[in-house]
């Protein structure tokens, strides 16, 4: 190495190398990864929704639509503002979305 | 690729050559891995460190390192140079960092802005010298961590960083003589606080 080194900026790079301590760092990092890999079966599942939904708009546009439909049918019947308001929570696909969030949720506790 | 499930606290022993280790933390030991990650912790931090002049980013961005390193692995062709893989690694990651903060691609070429707002300098060479190279602007720090705490040519930097060569020159020049103008100052202040 000779290119435009400071002999004395060098020394001090070399004197401000410390040995740090590293069984918290490493517990840390384990703990993390743990983390990253507790995700990894919920993003594949939603790239294969999400593929799947795709496929089946392109394929069978008929089908895709009598699922579209369905998926928005009301669980009780409702009329007025209060349709509206509670759809999201109200409607198959409503019911789907947090049966996947109580699956997810009952997997993290047990395997997160 | 498959992790085997071992205990991360099962550590290999330490005269276990890194090739070998970073053989078996390919094929998803993790006993394997935890002992590359001890080996090699201390160095990483450090790099970040003097890259980020902040203990705790520069953790959390050498934690970013590994956890991406241990999801890479597999991939790892040569296990022989898992080092030179790993600092590549790091490098990504600081450069990543930077460019959320847009601070690769600032405009101002030289932010010497932070020396006179930098507070009093604390005890200790580390700490001292992460004051000085604060007073440089992101790029231009990256490329004199690299050169004098890596030991990196021109060309290398520029290779990894993915800055042009000359742009990589300029900055180790200018750096070097900021940091060595940083430095007489600063001896000439503990020369007269001795005295006094």
């Amino acid at each position: 190495m000779t290119e435009d080194r400071d002999p004395q900026l060098q020394a001090l790079f070399a004197a401000a190398e410390e040995e740090l301590d590293g069984g918290r760092f490493i517990a840390r990092t384990w703990e993390r990864i743990s983390h990253t890999r507790a995700w990894q079966p919920g993003r594949g599942a939603a790239l294969a929704v999400i593929l799947c939904v795709a496929l089946l708009s392109l394929l069978l546009p008929g089908l895709f639509d009598a699922a579209n439909r369905a998926l928005m049918t009301q669980m009780v019947p409702l009329d007025g503002p209060a349709a509206g308001f509670l759809f999201p929570l109200n409607s198959l696909a409503g019911l789907a979305a947090l049966s996947f969030l109580a699956v997810w949720f009952i997997y993290r506790r047990m395997f997160g | 690729m498959k992790r085997n499930s071992v205990d991360p606290i099962d550590r290999k022993p330490a005269t276990t050559s890194e090739a070998l280790l970073a053989a078996l933390a390919r094929g998803g030991d993790s006993g394997a891995f935890t002992e590359l990650m001890r080996r090699r912790q201390s160095w990483i931090r450090n790099l970040m460190r003097r890259a980020t002049g902040d203990a705790v980013l520069a953790d959390d961005l050498a934690q970013q390192t590994f956890l991406q390193a241990w999801r890479k692995i597999g991939g790892l062709r040569e296990p022989g140079r898992f080092g030179a893989w790993l600092k590549q690694l790091a490098i990504n990651v600081v450069r990543q960092h930077l460019r959320t903060k847009d601070a690769l691609r600032s405009a101002a070429p030289e932010e010497e802005i932070n020396a006179a707002a930098a507070p009093a300098p604390p005890a200790g060479t580390a700490m001292d010298l992460d004051r000085m190279l604060a007073t440089l602007s992101a790029p231009m720090r990256l490329c004199i961590v690299l050169a004098y705490h890596e030991g990196m040519t021109h060309g290398e930097i520029a290779e990894a960083t993915g800055l042009p060569t000359g742009t990589v020159k300029s900055h180790i020049r200018r750096g070097t003589e900021r940091l060595r103008h940083l430095l007489s100052d600063y001896r000439e202040t503990r020369t007269l606080e001795d005295f006094e």
